[in-house]
Formats: C-alpha cells, sequence, structure tokens
C-alpha cells in the first residue's frame, strides 16, 4: 500500500470503494451464498413452523436475521442496491474512457500509448511512398472501414477501425438490471397478486391479495364451467393423467357480458390489464342428489329420484325425506348426502349417506335409502394478478440478451498502418487490437497481413 | 419403444469416443485422436436420432410433444447438448485431448438415467403445466448454456492437473495436457458461451413463469438457483475481465460454478422441491 493511497480522503476512499471490482465479485459472491438459505428455510411461514422444525433458539435466530422471508429482507436488498451502486459508479467511471477510445482516430501511433497487440512488417520494392499507402488504403476500405490518413514527414500513416459499438454491449448489459429493478418496484407498487374460487354459476366481483386484505376488480367474473379432462391411452382407455383443466370465464360490467374467454393453464384470460390464471379447482358442494328409498316393508318408496338441496320428498304415513346438504367429495370417501327422516316436521333420523357402492344402503328409522347419484358443482381457482412493471422487465429482457451478445461475441477491431520510404521501396508496418476474442482477431489480422503482402507481390522483397 | 435402445447404443458410442480420446491422450497418435473425434460424432448422430425417434414415438402415442419435459428427456438431451458444442469446439480450436474428459460427461448424461430404475424412460403425455411452446424455447436455451458449462469444468479440471504437474516442475510446453494458458484461456471461452444461453434460459423461463403463474419471479428453490449459478459465473467472467483474475482461483469458480448447475438440475429437484418438482 503506498502512502498516496492512505493519504486519499474519506469521500476519495468511498469513491474508490464503490467502483472497485472487487466490491463487484464481493457482492455477486455474496448474493450468491446467501441466496442458497432462502432454498433450504421454508419462506414466509408462520413462528411455530420453525420452531417445530429447528427448536425455538434456532426458529428465533432465523426470524431475527429475517431468513423466514429472506428475499425482501433489509440486508438482501442492501445488497441487491450496492451490486446497482457499484455498477453505476464503474460505469462512471469508465464510460468516459471507453467513449474516448470508440472515437479514437490518431493514425499516428509512433511513441503513444497505443497497445499494439498483434504486428506484421515487410518491405516492397519498387514502389513509392504515396502508391503504396494508397494500396494499403484500399485494402482498409474493403476489409475494415474508411481509413484516417496523416502525414508527417513523408511517412504516411493510417488508421481504420470496426465495431466501435462494441464497447458499449457492457454498459447496455448493465443497464438492464436498473430496468429489473424499476420494473420490480413498479410491479410493488402498482400491481397486485391474488386469488379467488368461483363456484361454476357464480361470479366474483372481489379477489384475496396475496399480502392480506382484498382488492375490488371494478367488474365481475363468472365461471360458467369448470372441466378437467383426462388423456386416453391409445385403445382409448383413461388413463388417469390430467390433460386439462378448462374454465370457461364472462366478464360483466354492470351485469353485461362484455367477454367470454376459455381459460386453461398456460392461457390465462387478460382483461383490463388484470391477468387471471388457471391454478386449481375443487367441489363446491352439489346441487342434487338421486336417490332410492326402501320402506318399512321392503317396499321401493322413491326410485332414483332427483332431490335438490333443501328440498323434501314424500315418504310413507306422511313422513318426509330432507336432504339438508351434499358434498361432491365427503372426506376422501367420495360423494355423500346428509339427509333427515321428519315426522310431523320433526326429527326423528338423520344420517351420512355415502354414494353406492361405498355407502351402499343406510338404515334411518324404518327407512333405507341409497344414493345413486350426486349432482355436483366444481369451483375454478384462480390466480388474479396485475404488474405494470412487466413491461419494463421486458425491456431489460431485451437490453440484457443483445447487450450480452454485443459484449461477448463481437470486438471492436482497430488497425493502424505505416509507410515509410525505405532504399529502392516503402517499408510498411500493420499493427492492431482488439477489445475482445483475441484468438480470432489473431486469426484475422493474419490473413489481413497476407493480404496487404499480396497487394504488393510483385515488389516484396521480405 | 426404439427410442430407448437408440440412446443406449448412443452411450456405448460415447463409451468408446471416451476410450479412444483416452488413448489419443497418452499415446499423443494422430489416428486414435480422429478415431475418438469420428465416434464422437457418430454417437452424437445416433443420439439425435434417438431423439428424433422418441418425438415421432410421441406421436405414435397419441400425445404428440417435444422430448424435453422430463428427468429421462433432459438427460439424453443435456448428453446432446454437451457433445454438440464439444465437437463445435473441437473444430474451431481444435484441442483433441479434452475430449478425454468431455466425452465420459456426454457418456454419463445417458448412463445415469438409462441405468437408473427409479427414472422412467416411458413416453408420458404432458400434464397441463408443461403445455406450451415455451418449454421448448426454456429447455433449449438452459440445457446448451449448461453443456458449455460442462465443457468449461472439464477444461478447468484438466487445467487444475496441468498446474499441478507444472508445480512439480514439468515445463509449460509438452506433456499430456495442453498448456495451462491455453486451457485457461479455453475454460474462459466456455463460459462466455454459457453465460449468455443461461440468461437466456432464465428469461424463458421468466416469460413463461409470467404466461403461466402471473409472475415472472417467485424466488422458487429452482429460479433461485439457477440465479445462484448465474451469478458465480457473473462473477467468474468480471473476475476474468475486470479484476485479470487467472489460473487456480478461476478454475475452482468454474468448477463451482458447475456445481451450482448441477444441484440446480439435479439438487432441487430430489434435494428441496418447489415449482418444478414435476419435472422430476
Amino acid at each position: 500500500m503506498s502512502k498516496a493511497k492512505r493519504n486519499k480522503g474519506p469521500v476519495k476512499a468511498l469513491y474508490d470503494f464503490l467502483c472497485s471490482i472487487k466490491l463487484s465479485i464481493f457482492v455477486l459472491i455474496a448474493l450468491a451464498a446467501t441466496s442458497i438459505f432462502g432454498t433450504v428455510i421454508q419462506q414466509g411461514k408462520p413462528h411455530g413452523v420453525y420452531a417445530q422444525e429447528y427448536g425455538e433458539g434456532v426458529a428465533r435466530a432465523i426470524e431475527f436475521f429475517r431468513l423466514d422471508d429472506m428475499y425482501h429482507s433489509w440486508w438482501f436488498q442492501v445488497l441487491l442496491v450496492l451490486l446497482l451502486v457499484n455498477i453505476a459508479f464503474c460505469s462512471f467511471k469508465r464510460l468516459p474512457g471507453a467513449i474516448r477510445l470508440m472515437r479514437y482516430k490518431d493514425p499516428v501511433f509512433d511513441g503513444k500509448p497505443v497497445a499494439i497487440q498483434e504486428r506484421c512488417e515487410f518491405k516492397a520494392k519498387g514502389v513509392g511512398a504515396e502508391e503504396a499507402a494508397e494500396r494499403v488504403a484500399a485494402l482498409f476500405r474493403k476489409k475494415i472501414g474508411a481509413p484516417v490518413r496523416e502525414d508527417r514527414d513523408g511517412v504516411v500513416y493510417l488508421f481504420a477501425t470496426r465495431g466501435w459499438w462494441s464497447r458499449l454491449g457492457v454498459y447496455i448489459t448493465h443497464s438492464s438490471l436498473f430496468l429489473f429493478a424499476v420494473g420490480a418496484i413498479i410491479g410493488a407498487q402498482w400491481g397486485f397478486k391474488g386469488f379467488v374460487q368461483i363456484p361454476e354459476g357464480e361470479s366474483v366481483r372481489q379477489v384475496a391479495l396475496r399480502s392480506g386484505g382484498t382488492r375490488d376488480l371494478g367488474f365481475e367474473v363468472r365461471c360458467d364451467k369448470f372441466e378437467v379432462s383426462f388423456y386416453t391411452d391409445p385403445a382409448g382407455r383413461p388413463t388417469g393423467r390430467p390433460k386439462d383443466y378448462v374454465s370457461d370465464l364472462t366478464v360483466l360490467e354492470n351485469g353485461k357480458e362484455v367477454l367470454r374467454k376459455h381459460i386453461e393453464v398456460n392461457d390465462p384470460l387478460i382483461y383490463k390489464g388484470i391477468y387471471f390464471y388457471q391454478s386449481s379447482y375443487g367441489q363446491a358442494g352439489g346441487r342434487a342428489a338421486w336417490l332410492t328409498v326402501f320402506g318399512p316393508r321392503r317396499n321401493l318408496v322413491a326410485h332414483r329420484v332427483r332431490v335438490e338441496k333443501g328440498r323434501k320428498i314424500p315418504l310413507e304415513n306422511g313422513d318426509e325425506l330432507l336432504l339438508r346438504a351434499l358434498a361432491g367429495d365427503f372426506r376422501g370417501m367420495g360423494p355423500a348426502v346428509d339427509v333427515v327422516v321428519l315426522r310431523d316436521g320433526k326429527d326423528v333420523a338423520q344420517s351420512v349417506v355415502l354414494q353406492a357402492p361405498q355407502g351402499n344402503h343406510r338404515r334411518l328409522g324404518a327407512y333405507v335409502v341409497r344414493v345413486d347419484g350426486v349432482d355436483s358443482v366444481m369451483y375454478t381457482g384462480l390466480q388474479v394478478a396485475k404488474d405494470p412493471g412487466v413491461p419494463v422487465i421486458w425491456a431489460g429482457c431485451i437490453l440484457i440478451t443483445l447487450g450480452s451478445m454485443v459484449a461477448f461475441f463481437t470486438s471492436h477491431r482497430r488497425v493502424w498502418a505505416r509507410v515509410r520510404p525505405a532504399r529502392n521501396g516503402v517499408e510498411v508496418f500493420l499493427g492492431g487490437n482488439a477489445s475482445r476474442n483475441r484468438i480470432s482477431f489473431e486469426r484475422w489480422f493474419e490473413g489481413l497481413c497476407q493480404q496487404t503482402r499480396e497487394a504488393f507481390e510483385k515488389s516484396v522483397t521480405s | 419403444m426404439i427410442n430407448d435402445k437408440l440412446f443406449g447404443i448412443a452411450m456405448i458410442v460415447y463409451l468408446v469416443a471416451t476410450l479412444f480420446y483416452i488413448a489419443h491422450l497418452v499415446t499423443k497418435n494422430r489416428a486414435l485422436g480422429l478415431a475418438g473425434t469420428l465416434t464422437a460424432l457418430g454417437g452424437w448422430l445416433i443420439n439425435t436420432a434417438a431423439i428424433a425417434v422418441r418425438w415421432v414415438e410421441t406421436h405414435n402415442a397419441g400425445y404428440g410433444y417435444v422430448p424435453l419435459s422430463n428427468m429421462y428427456e433432459s438427460m439424453v438431451f443435456f448428453s446432446w447438448s454437451i457433445m454438440l458444442i464439444y465437437l463445435l469446439f473441437e473444430h474451431f480450436y481444435g484441442y483433441r485431448s479434452i475430449g478425454a474428459f468431455v466425452a465420459p460427461l456426454g457418456f454419463l448424461g445417458i448412463a445415469v438415467v438409462s441405468l437408473n430404475p427409479r427414472i422412467s424412460a416411458d413416453i408420458q403425455p404432458l400434464v397441463p403445466a408443461l403445455q406450451s411452446n415455451w418449454l421448448t424455447a426454456h429447455v433449449v436455451t438452459c440445457f446448451f448454456g449448461y453443456a458449455a458449462f460442462a465443457i468449461g469444468f472439464a477444461v478447468s479440471i484438466m487445467y487444475l492437473f496441468r498446474r499441478r504437474s507444472e508445480r512439480r516442475g514439468q515445463s509449460k510446453e509438452g506433456g499430456l495436457l495442453p498448456p495451462s494458458r491455453v486451457l485457461d484461456e479455453l475454460a474462459y471461452k466456455a463460459v462466455a458461451v454459457g453465460f449468455p444461453l443461461l440468461t437466456l434460459g432464465i428469461l424463458t423461463g421468466a416469460a413463461w413463469a409470467n404466461y403461466a403463474w402471473g409472475t415472472y419471479w417467485s424466488w422458487d428453490p429452482k429460479e433461485t438457483w439457477s440465479l445462484i449459478t448465474w451469478l458465480v459465473y457473473a462473477a467468474y467472467l468480471h473476475a476474468r475481465f475486470t479484476a485479470g483474475w487467472r489460473g487456480e482461483r478461476l478454475a475452482w469458480l468454474s468448477v463451482i460454478g458447475f456445481g451450482c448447475v448441477i444441484f440446480t438440475y439435479w439438487g432441487v429437484n430430489y434435494v428441496l422441491s418447489g415449482l418444478h418438482s414435476y419435472a422430476g
């Protein structure tokens, strides 16, 4: 450590720290290493879950360091911001130099701090400096671009450059990270993510937010139908593997239908910037059941009668059967009904009856009830999201893709030539450098030298 | 099914290519090296045919999907990508000795899934979540990136061996492996190819997630591990480009990076759980 470094002021020290590449590498590695925690420790669970899994002490530590929601914790956000600040400072420090290199046009390289990576030299006889320079310039025009020329004491200097924009690649790439940050902030500020379950035939106006609370959509969404379809094997038999989850949705504004859409996984409904994604489904209860009832003498009282939920059917001697409730899936045992036998309007027997064959017949007082089928209602579970930051994120995606293509796969090539009069002819010198991909530049430069020599073919001596 | 037999043949051909490459590495015999390249190319063509046949067979089964949807299909595609990118590398840079370290990875990719009875080679129809054209774009970009990183990993391992023997007094030129400065450069080339591809893989994943789930980034373990991998390689590139790191530190970073690739791919499925769990 030199004295100069120790003596610099705190502002300069901070500036140097913020532009240092060591900071970049440290932050990148720190982000990578700390991110692991969030993949090992479950995120966003209540205290009890951690206490049970790790014990009380460790659970407290997890919550103290915000490892239960670490990607939103202050210290993780600080690391992210530090990365952006570091990039901003680095760019600020390096961009002027990069612009200078992009605009550099000085053909005279002798005695200048120009890093010439590749070089070649030869002598040509029987040709004047002016004509030789013209030949080299013509070749430059063809292979690189229009050269800049400068004459000094009878020596001709030429300079040509190609792909100056390649140096912008890294800045384009880095700027995308700022767009990601802006997009994420816009999404967090003005977007929302929610969830809603809609039974078939019903509609909703509000969705429950993942962050808590509800949100009014400003319009209604109705689920007309939900359906799961299954794959069949080549012989046409069902395989039990789900093929599609499909909901038929209708958007209503003030009770008027404005849009109908058939949504499935990977094909959402989009209305007024709000997306509705197929995400789950389930049984929402039943509408009606088909019942068969036998009387006290094993006589058939009702045979496959459709009974609506909450309705009664007459039995013998003024008795009635009430279908109090029904479920499409009762405790994982399949469709079931809750039925009551009424005598003079009073309960005399009550039971839950599962659908045949699991449940089969069930005795209720003097009667035996069988469930032949349940007309159940499905609900569709929808993720509801609005994220106005998404276009900014896409812009970032485009920039990072283009930027890294430019940064990795193109290079800024600069070539100098010096044509110096010598005895009976000229001495030609070519030199060049590239901002990236030196191996392929080496090969390209060799080709350039080869062609230059060929341009002097008859007169080249060494 | 014909496709899994073809994959089995490709696997054996990759093993033969490995043996040729190792023989070439030890003897420096050019004919053995050429035999390695030709067998590797032959294996890759059989691998290609196997993927094509499997694609046709999905249609015959009545499901018709691009065969990139489960562990078996992705691993045989991984082998395919590794060998493709390696053969291109060999074509452009001409170091056959690397084949001795990469061809076994191609072999292993198929071997691990073919010989593991717990991984099914059956053609199963796509669950609704995977029925999207994004699947192909996402898997292809990710695995091309992974394949380039696999080559970077192999070359970095060679580098570490080479450095060890150079430290023991071996000359900088000659010897079994290419000189360390060449290996350092080639490992970097591989990472520089892999990084933009991984970036694209993550972006296509985000685009798909936004389209299918309504959120482009949800910090699920697969996403997070792909980001960890990305960050490690970003550190690698910056360390090399800007901070001027060379040598063993950088080689280790490339090895760690590939460890992250493998964890993103396997570890998350088998050790952690998340939204990608159906891909196991």
